[in-house]
């Protein structure tokens, strides 16, 4: 810069070579300006804009060329809300833009813009407020980039976790959660808690073997799982479950490994399906079959083995009586004849019984009941009070089935665990049939372990659902055990 | 001196040859049927004194042959000849009204007295029968 006391005490050959001097620098401030003038115009991954103080264009490079479609010719003067969104205009995203890089220097600058075709893309960089030599505002520099792409992916990446989000938060009919490395749930979705009944902040950190039966816990099988999924990337399983209340669930689920971002296995995603009805329908009609066979068999042996048996007993016992006096020895051994063929017609129809009661078929269900009683007191002292009253005339096979079959395993249950009087009881109630086996006790526990005799409990139970029933056990240690089975039943009027 | 005359409802032809062989020459048989709606027709149509009846019968049980039979012919003598032997089917058969209840396999020494007692308006019911 020129200082004065220099000047005055330069003689005209200083004065001329100082001149030279300053014409040197301003070649070199000129080459400098020029450099850089060169450099910001042969950036072309940035567009370098500038503006004046009323947001006209005055500068534009060949980065902004290439971004904005414009050649420099056409868009110096033209204002700079050219390149603005008219929504940004409008809503005074523009201005603030602005406003904001005046007050504090520079602005954010990440949005939208419009190129010369009117096609949109995304520049990232910032509005810088630019100042003459004494601070005065002299307009405005614009550099940005086109981020289009890396915008787009962004934003379908967000919209992807979003829908993913979305998805795992409605997803209802699955039951979605994850496990950590250790075996606890970690995190737990609406839909596991609408098939679980346990709300997220109960599971939270639980075991995730405390949705597993009893005995699967003993058998360790959740640890297996886990450890299965780890060496095969990935399991399925399919077993009974129990949900918060108890009440247990057939479930089909795949456990998958979950990865953290740098890779590393940090977990187990979990999705599992609901599938107690199918499981219960297969049941059901593996039930039905199985009885029907029983059946078959049944009669098969009754109707036919049963009735030629008794052919040969009547044979041999006419062929004894018609003897003459003195063959006594053949006598004796038609009798032993006889006597073994009423063994073996006696094994065949107990046989026939224990298949399928044909009683229930011929007489009826309170026949049949009350022939379950008769067998029952005739073979110990326990007396069993039993009624049966008000039923109607047909009851459907499958029904009279599932109550013959619950009265049987009770009384048996009676035979173990209770000593007093008994009570079997079936009546009909509007459209429900009602059955009530209760003894005086002792009793045991309403929670058997299933291994030993509670498996009964559980056949009684399901016998009941699977004809749309409701099946109830209470029991005190010592009190009294009271069974209690209501049966929808549809109502055709008359009796037994 | 008239025979007393019998109906026979059984489905086994070899139980149905024996019964015919024992009730000859003291019983007139009538007609043999092997279900129970035919017994039902039977009996209307014979009215025999002694209808013996099969529960196990095709269509239509003895029992509900016994029910229906009784309600028209409260007179007619009923004897069930079986091979349940348990107590249930003996019950049920005396609440449809049954005069006698005959166990098959005991047939050769209770069949005679059976319709001896039917004929003579009371009840026999077969010591076989468990309970």
């Amino acid at each position: 810069m020129v200082q004065n006391d220099q000047e005055s005490t330069a003689g005209p050959s200083g004065l001329q070579e100082r001149v030279i001097e300053l014409e040197s620098h301003l070649g070199r401030l000129q080459d400098s300006d020029r450099q850089l003038r060169l450099f910001i115009d042969s950036v072309r991954d940035y567009a370098v804009i500038a503006l004046d103080t009323n947001n006209c264009i005055t500068g534009w490079n060949a980065g902004a060329e290439r971004i904005l479609g414009y050649r420099e010719s056409e868009i110096l003067g033209k204002s700079g809300s050219m390149i603005f969104t008219p929504e940004d205009i409008e809503n005074g995203n523009m201005q603030l833009e602005f406003d904001s890089a005046r007050k504090t220097g520079r602005a954010e600058n990440e949005r939208w813009h419009v190129r010369k075709d009117g096609s949109r893309f995304w520049g990232s960089g910032v509005l810088a407020r630019i100042d003459d030599e004494s601070g005065n505002l002299v307009g405005y520099g614009k550099v940005m980039r086109d981020l289009t792409e890396r915008k787009e992916a962004q934003d379908r990446l967000r919209q992807s976790e979003e829908h993913l989000r979305l998805l795992v938060e409605n997803v209802t009919d699955y039951a979605l959660f994850q496990v950590d490395l250790e075996g606890r749930i970690s995190s737990w979705k609406p839909g596991a808690e609408r098939t679980f009944g346990y709300a997220t902040e109960e599971i939270e950190g639980k075991p995730f073997e405390t949705l597993f039966t009893g005995d699967d816990r003993e058998q360790g099988f959740a640890k297996q799982e886990l450890q299965r999924a780890r060496t095969e990337g990935g399991v399925q399983d399919e077993r009974w479950l129990v949900r918060k209340d108890g009440s247990r669930l057939y479930a089909r689920w795949t456990t998958s490994l979950a990865f953290d971002s740098s890779g590393q296995l940090c977990g187990f995603v979990k999705v599992l399906q609901d599938e107690t009805e199918r499981k219960a329908r297969e049941q059901s009609s593996l039930l039905t079959v199985l009885e029907n066979e029983r059946r078959r068999i049944a009669r098969e042996l009754h109707d036919d083995l049963v009735q030629r048996l008794a052919v040969l007993e009547i044979g041999l016992a006419r062929i004894r009586r018609d003897l003459p006096a003195n063959a006594a020895a053949a006598g004796t051994e038609l009798l032993r004849l006889e006597q073994q063929t009423g063994m073996l017609s006696n094994d065949v129809r107990r046989l026939s019984h224990q298949l399928h009661p044909s009683v229930l078929e011929d007489l009826g269900l309170c026949a049949a009941l009350e022939s379950l009683v008769d067998e029952f007191q005739s073979s110990r002292s326990q007396k069993i009070d039993f009624l049966c009253e008000g039923l109607p005339a047909e009851i459907p096979t499958s029904i009279a089935t599932a109550m013959y079959r619950i009265a049987q395993e009770a009384l048996r249950n009676v035979a173990k665990h209770a000593s007093g009087r008994g009570v079997l009881r079936v009546t009909r109630e509007g459209e429900m049939l009602r059955l009530t086996i209760s003894d005086a006790g002792p009793g045991f526990n309403a929670q058997p372990d299933p291994r030993r005799g509670g498996l009964g409990i559980l056949s009684m139970k399901e016998r009941a659902q699977l004809v749309g029933g409701q099946f109830s056990l209470t029991s005190k240690p010592g009190g009294n055990t009271t069974i209690d089975v209501v049966i929808p039943v549809p109502v055709r009027e008359g009796g037994y | 001196m008239r025979l007393p005359r019998i109906v026979i409802a059984e489905d086994h032809p070899s139980t149905q040859e024996i019964l015919c062989q024992m009730l000859t020459p003291g019983y007139d048989v009538v007609a043999v049927v092997g279900d129970g709606e035919s017994a039902v027709q039977a009996a209307e149509s014979e009215q025999p004194d002694i209808l013996l009846l099969d529960i196990s019968l095709p269509f239509l049980s003895g029992i509900a042959v016994a029910r229906k039979v009784k309600k028209t012919y409260p007179e007619m003598r009923i004897v069930f000849v079986t091979a349940h032997a348990e107590r249930a089917y003996l019950r049920e058969a005396f609440r449809a009204g049954a005069n006698g209840y005959v166990v098959k396999r005991a047939l050769v020494a209770e069949l005679a007295p059976s319709l001896e007692a039917a004929l003579h308006g009371e009840t026999y019911r077969s010591p076989s029968v468990a309970g």
